[in-house]
């Protein structure tokens, strides 16, 4: 029986031009990803990671190539509606709205997708900012006046709000401690293991590759698997 | 969250910006709301000129290009087939005449123009009266309340109907000649052949009439240099009222005298006075062209709409103002509302990146950018009506009694004694009333409301050009 992959990456190649050169940044990416599984993209500073997260989530498209989400390319699904119900981003600098509260973040969220999960929206607000961490008395701050990590936690809550498959995070421990890195990369592991999620990560640090449950290098544009 | 849940959320949090916008909406908006209600204002005062300044079309001799005709007389029916016009809101018409007394004084003592002047104070010499008929029971003026009649009674059906030598005379007239009502009168005029050398006098024509009716009028239009009442005078002092078919009885009795004496008939001061009010000042050349050919040959349309755009000079002065005021703001508003608006959304650039990733309809954010802009316009356009509308009242009246005073100089530096075409600023001002009503709290909230909506298409279009990525990664 033939493999169901939650996303596919076929052919995917980017550039862009650089006066008459042209650079290529991603040649020909071809991957699967599948549900419950923890990828990370490992790679030198400008090796094309975050381009190739961009593409999977729809901020940016293909020069060539498809992506597919379960098997239909996302292009016929709507760039706007595949990000709306179909994935969740988490960025390395958070990317919270400021005035807001960590609980009106993730009230943001849940109004903008049709992927409603079913009951009272507050307690399901507050029982994700709970499950990442965050609680009541946090959860109803203004999220300037939370940490790195607490808001990072706030911006995994978000994701979660929407009730996708696929989550991707591009550098999302990359503004905090170790410590606190750990306890986003247990949530990551937490969600792909008992919550069947793709969670697909960037970093750049080996050590955080190494505990995800497949590592995928990018080197000179070029996608190299490590299971 | 829903885009109008965030945009309440947003005006409320990020309270400086709010009230940024505020501020700029509230002043904005007071000159384009005041600059509104003067000129609905203006408006309306223009339109109650109509009823108090009424616009007049009148038929008159054509001096310039006199043919001399036979028969060719303006007739009562003529006048009557033309007041059918649609343009007419309503006519009167009566004839006038003047006829004297050798025992009468005048009412007034002041010489003023459209009285005949007394031509000397010698005995045997007549007074002259301007005499003016009615075919209504009430003459046009004692229907409209210029003239009031303080004792007697006004006509009768029957004295208007068989022309009964009744007549009503000014209070001034009765105290000068000691007359009051009941008393009788004789007036006249001399039949004279006047001749190079010597004119030769064939006696008097003359009526009795029965005074029924004492009028008063408070009409004041004596002014100084500055256009300011310095004393009252009744101009209708000298005016005697009687029924049409009475003048027409002596007019035709001093008419068969002279040419009993055959003496040559000319230009007698014996005229069909006509009126016919127009609905609207734009009305009066289409009434003329259409009515010129029903009149008899020698006559045409005389209008007084000079002396109404004298009047309504100063205010149509003040309505462009208003009106550049209005676009102007407009303008301001658009482009200022507009600039801010992109440095507000320049700045929120990271939040709209946001909605952009976590993929909100960009109809969403351009609705949420939008109403969050009309929020607070609508809070401070509402202030700005009530404000606007109490500092126009303030300006405008002062800037209009000025435009007025200015109007008046101007007349009477090229016609001290015109004083007919002077404004009363008095009677303009009690008109000039710059209130809210619906329709114009419906205007100022259409206009604001619509430049406001304009001045985000910018700002929501840059939002909307904006790339996620190059934002947030």
């Amino acid at each position: 029986m033939k493999k169901e992959y939650i996303l596919t990456a076929d052919k995917l190649c980017y550039y862009y031009q650089d006066g008459d050169t042209i650079r290529h940044i991603l040649k020909d990416i071809t991957f699967n990803f599948e549900r419950g599984k923890f990828y990370t993209i490992l790679g030198e500073s400008g090796s094309g990671k975050t381009t190739l997260l961009s593409l999977l989530s729809a901020l940016e498209a293909p020069k060539s190539g498809i992506i597919k989400y379960e098997n239909k390319d996302i292009r016929n699904i709507g760039l706007e509606e595949y990000r709306r119900n179909k994935i969740g981003i988490i960025f390395q600098s958070y990317n919270l709205i400021n005035y807001m509260t960590g609980l009106e973040n993730v009230f943001v969220a849940m109004g903008i997708t049709d992927n409603s999960i079913p009951g009272n929206i507050e307690v399901i607000a507050r029982n994700l900012l709970k499950f990442v961490g965050i609680d009541k008395v946090k959860a109803d701050r203004p999220v300037n006046r939370l940490s790195g990590g607490e808001q990072q936690r706030v911006a995994i809550a978000r994701s979660l709000s929407t009730d996708v498959d696929l989550i991707f995070a591009d550098e999302p421990t990359g503004n905090l401690n170790q410590e606190m890195s750990d306890e986003i990369v247990k949530i990551f592991k937490e969600l792909a293991h008992e919550h069947d999620k793709c969670i697909i990560m960037v970093t750049h640090s080996k050590e955080i590759a190494g505990k995800s449950d497949c590592i995928l290098k990018l080197e000179k544009g070029l996608l190299k698997v490590n299971e | 969250m829903n885009f109008v849940n965030r945009s309440l959320v947003s005006i409320k949090k990020r309270k400086s910006r709010s009230l940024i916008l505020f501020l700029i909406v509230l002043l904005i908006c007071n000159v384009m709301a005041g600059s509104i209600s003067v000129k609905k204002a203006l408006l309306k005062t223009e339109e109650s000129f109509v009823d108090f300044i009424p616009i007049e079309v009148s038929i008159q001799e054509d001096y310039n290009n006199y043919i001399d005709i036979e028969n060719n007389y303006l007739t009562e029916d003529i006048v009557q087939e033309i007041g059918k016009s649609s343009y007419v809101k309503e006519y009167y018409y009566y004839y006038s005449y003047y006829l004297g007394s050798g025992e009468l004084k005048n009412g007034n003592d002041i010489v003023i123009p459209n009285i005949i002047e007394e031509e000397s104070n010698e005995e045997n010499y007549f007074t002259f009266f301007d005499i003016n008929g009615s075919y209504q029971e009430k003459p046009k003026l004692v229907e409209n309340g210029t003239l009031k009649i303080t004792s007697g009674k006004t006509f009768s059906k029957d004295d208007i109907t068989n022309g009964n030598n009744v007549i009503l005379v000014s209070r001034e007239f009765a105290n000068k000649n000691k007359l009051s009502v009941g008393d009788k009168i004789k007036l006249g005029d001399e039949i004279t052949e006047f001749a190079a050398e010597i004119s030769t006098n064939y006696g008097i024509v003359e009526d009795e009439y029965t005074i029924i009716g004492i009028f008063e009028a408070d009409v004041e239009y004596e002014r100084d240099t500055e256009g300011k009442i310095v004393e009252k005078v009744n101009i209708y002092a000298d005016t005697i009222y009687m029924p049409n078919e009475a003048i027409k009885n002596i007019h035709t009795k001093i008419k068969e005298e002279r040419e009993k004496n055959q003496i040559e008939s000319s230009y007698d001061g014996f005229t069909l006075i006509v009126k016919y009010q127009m609905n609207n000042i734009n009305d009066v050349e289409n009434f003329k062209n259409d009515n010129i050919n029903k009149l008899p040959r020698n006559f045409i349309f005389t209008d007084n709409s000079e002396s109404y755009n004298s009047v309504v000079g100063p205010m149509q002065n003040m309505k462009d103002l208003s009106n550049i005021i209005v676009y102007a703001s407009i303008a301001a508003s658009i482009v200022i509302i507009g600039l801010v608006s992109i440095l507000f959304c320049k700045e929120r650039k990271q939040e709209m990146g946001i909605y952009l990733a976590l993929g909100e309809k960009k109809k969403n954010i351009a609705l949420q950018l939008l109403f969050e802009t009309l929020i607070v316009a609508f809070v401070a356009i509402s202030i700005s009506i009530f404000t606007g509308n109490m500092l126009a009242r303030q300006v405008s009246n002062k800037m209009l009694k000025n435009q007025i005073m200015e109007q008046n100089t101007k007349i009477i530096e090229q016609d001290y004694y015109d004083s007919e075409v002077l404004i009363d600023d008095d009677k303009v001002m009690s008109n000039y009333n710059v209130s809210l009503d619906i329709y114009t709290i419906f205007i100022i909230y259409i206009v604001a409301l619509g430049s406001i909506s304009l001045s985000t298409i910018l700002p929501i279009y840059y939002t909307l050009k904006l790339n996620p990525r190059k934002i947030l990664m």
